[in-house]
């Protein structure tokens, strides 16, 4: 857990870094009374203060007892269901405006169901195929017939 | 004050609006239920369908979505021993081992009564702290305001996690750096754009809520998939199930302290039912004649006292909601977003210029309990088939209507891919075990805190002063610091204990 706060830590505060190189590039001199750098200022600066007090109580702390380890961490939070449901997702999202909406939520939504499930039977395609098109005809309902809205 | 009254209460007893509710009562009922998926989730998911719709329904049907979904968490935590929301992890302690010994409606009886109770007196609370509230809140000058969201922030500090305080800080810089995002009304100068025209107007509010929100959730939700839940059998007898209300009410004390303790930690900003659940159990043990009981499923106690205190927080977490514009939890932080994207501005002019909205609120929330208080006595074996759905059924679903969602906002894909982009950072907060809410509370309290402390430093021709000159101003400001300095202070002579009993 060190590791990984130690990691974000350095991540924080360089995005912060980055973040308070642009309050520069603001006028500052309006005839307004607070100055247009003021607040970023504050936010940025107060920040880099609260991300440099967290890496030093963060190198001067004890190991900590009980908490998961870097590499049990970052298995966890790299299972590969959770990342086979994120690269669906992003596939998803970068085929919509190819695809066309409809079409591209209904694949997603059969692959993902079958992709996430243990078992791959003719029940859960069953269930899946059901429910895909229980959910297009839904969102189509939604949409386009209550909502008025342009799918992407 | 009538006239206002009058026109809320047919703006909720028309009937499509009662349809709407007991529909959100239903839907949040069946949410709560499915461990894992929150109130803040169920909220989230509706708040940007409701965009098409007329406020005077959206709020009663967002009410209904909000009081059943809370109300859920108990099924999942008696029934399974997984708490539905985090509002119920307590009732898991006393609730399961009860319903394990063969009385399962009996301790269904007494989460779902002493919940209404909980949620009714807190209602009741709503009714009358909240006109009296904004009442003050109209002598608020921009001092005052900025210094509550300093006092937000040091609450989110103070109720983190043992040595977590500084990344809850953390978190919040995160929410305000993302909320510098775009123009800057004042000086109308384009800010922290990259370049990037899209940025210009900043980040919608909702998609960055709901992706951070969302996302990490679904995600960690995958390793549920393929674990049968053991679900308890129930075999409901209504006359079984209604007993359990003559026990509750001979709790008084306990359905008392209860909610009072759910409404006090309700009103304190970025904390709410899954906090107050916990304290009032540990409260009610403590209160106790037999504590030695707790924890075996044989006190009606040891369940009453959670479940009232979790209902209770939602009539406080809406009292600063709607008098300061500052949420009380996460649930109405999502209910604030519904609020402002119907273009109304919580806070005490409110309840001046739209008191028929707060009266909307009020009364719908009454109405949300006495439709899940029904529901429960009709729907509870539904209920309970409701948290057996296969996970990989349920997350790709909730996944798109999530997108649907962001899109259906400004029709654009830019907002899904906000959705997208926050769900990620929410993810890597989520490994980092930082808490989102901070994040979130930044990312809306920013411009206000913004605006305030700019018309604040007019004021006073660019001087710091009034915010301790004035007496309101310095209290808060005052109860912020001591929010922070007092739990270093009480860890650090803890640790000091600890030493010398080692020694």
């Amino acid at each position: 857990m060190r590791t990984t706060d130690l990691l974000f830590s350095a991540a924080y505060l360089l995005i912060f870094i980055v973040l308070g190189s642009q309050i520069s590039h603001l006028d500052s001199s309006s005839s307004a009374t607070v100055s247009a750098q003021l607040y970023p200022w504050l936010v940025i600066g107060t920040g880099v203060l609260v991300g440099v007090i967290e890496t030093a109580r963060t190198l001067l702390a004890s190991h900590g007892g009980g908490e998961p380890g870097f590499s049990e961490l970052w298995n966890r939070a790299l299972a590969p269901r959770r990342l086979l449901l994120l690269g669906l997702f992003v596939i998803y999202l970068a085929a919509i405006t190819s695809v066309g909406f409809l079409s591209a939520t209904a694949v997603f939504t059969f692959v993902t169901m079958i992709a996430l499930s243990p078992r791959r039977d003719l029940k859960t395609f069953v269930v899946a195929l059901i429910s895909t098109a229980a959910l297009v005809g839904f969102i189509y309902v939604l949409l386009v017939v209550y909502l008025q809205a342009f799918l992407p | 004050m009538y006239d206002l009254f009058l026109t809320g209460a047919s703006a909720v007893f028309h009937f499509w609006t009662l349809v709407g509710i007991a529909c959100g009562v239903a839907g949040g009922l069946v949410i709560g239920a499915i461990p894992g998926l929150t109130s803040t989730m169920a909220i989230a998911l509706l708040v940007p369908i409701t965009y098409a719709m007329k406020i005077e329904f959206a709020i009663p049907l967002l009410m209904g979505v909000y009081c059943g979904a809370i109300s859920g968490g108990l099924v999942g935590a008696i029934l399974l021993n997984i708490p539905g929301t985090p509002a119920s992890a307590a009732t898991c302690l006393d609730g399961y081992p009860m319903a394990a010994k063969g009385q399962v409606l009996r301790a269904l009886g007494l989460g779902v009564y002493s919940s209404m109770i909980g949620g009714v007196l807190s209602g009741l609370a709503l009714v009358f702290i909240a006109p009296l509230l904004a009442k003050v809140a109209l002598s608020f000058g921009p001092w005052e305001y900025f210094s509550l969201v300093v006092f937000t922030f040091s609450c989110i500090s103070a109720m983190s996690s043992k040595g977590r305080s500084v990344k809850a800080f953390m978190a919040a810089f995160i929410g305000l750096a993302i909320a510098l995002v775009g123009l800057d009304e004042a000086s109308g100068q384009v800010r922290m754009t990259f370049g990037f025209t899209a940025l210009e107007s900043g980040f919608s509010v909702l998609p960055a809520l709901i992706g951070l929100y969302a996302i990490p959730q679904l995600l960690s939700d995958t390793d549920d998939i393929g674990q049968t839940p053991r679900v308890l059998n129930v075999n409901f007898k209504l006359r079984e199930f209604t007993a359990a209300f003559g026990e509750v009410l001979s709790r008084k004390r306990d359905l008392l302290r209860s909610t009072v303790i759910g409404i006090v930690i309700g009103i304190l900003p970025g904390v709410g039912p899954g906090l107050s659940n916990i304290v009032a159990y540990g409260q009610a043990r403590r209160a106790s004649k037999t504590p030695e009981k707790f924890g075996t499923g044989e006190l009606p106690e040891a369940v009453i006292a959670p479940e009232t205190a979790n209902n209770a927080s939602m009539g406080g977490a809406l009292i600063p909601m709607l008098t300061l514009g500052i949420p009380g939890d996460a649930s109405t932080l999502m209910m604030l977003g519904a609020f402002m994207l119907h273009g109304i501005d919580p806070g005490p002019l409110l309840f001046r210029d739209h008191g028929d909205i707060v009266w909307i609120v009020f009364i719908s929330f009454f109405v949300a309990f006495a439709f899940c208080t029904v529901f429960y006595h009709m729907f509870i074996p539904l209920t309970v088939k409701a948290i057996s759905v296969p996970r990989q059924y349920v997350i790709p679903v909730l996944l798109i209507l999530c997108t649907v969602g962001c899109y259906s906002l400004n029709n654009r894909m830019f907002d899904v891919y906000c959705f997208l982009g926050f769900g990620v950072l929410g993810y890597l907060l989520h490994i980092a075990r930082i808490p989102v809410l901070p994040v979130i509370l930044g990312l809306i309290l920013g411009p206000m805190a913004e605006n305030q402390l700019r018309l604040a430093l007019a004021f006073g021709n660019g001087s710091v002063l009034p915010f301790f000159t004035r007496p309101i101003s310095c209290l808060i400001l005052v109860v912020a610091l001591a929010s922070v300095v007092l739990p270093l202070i009480m860890n650090r002579r803890q640790s000091l204990d600890l030493a010398e009993i080692r020694d």
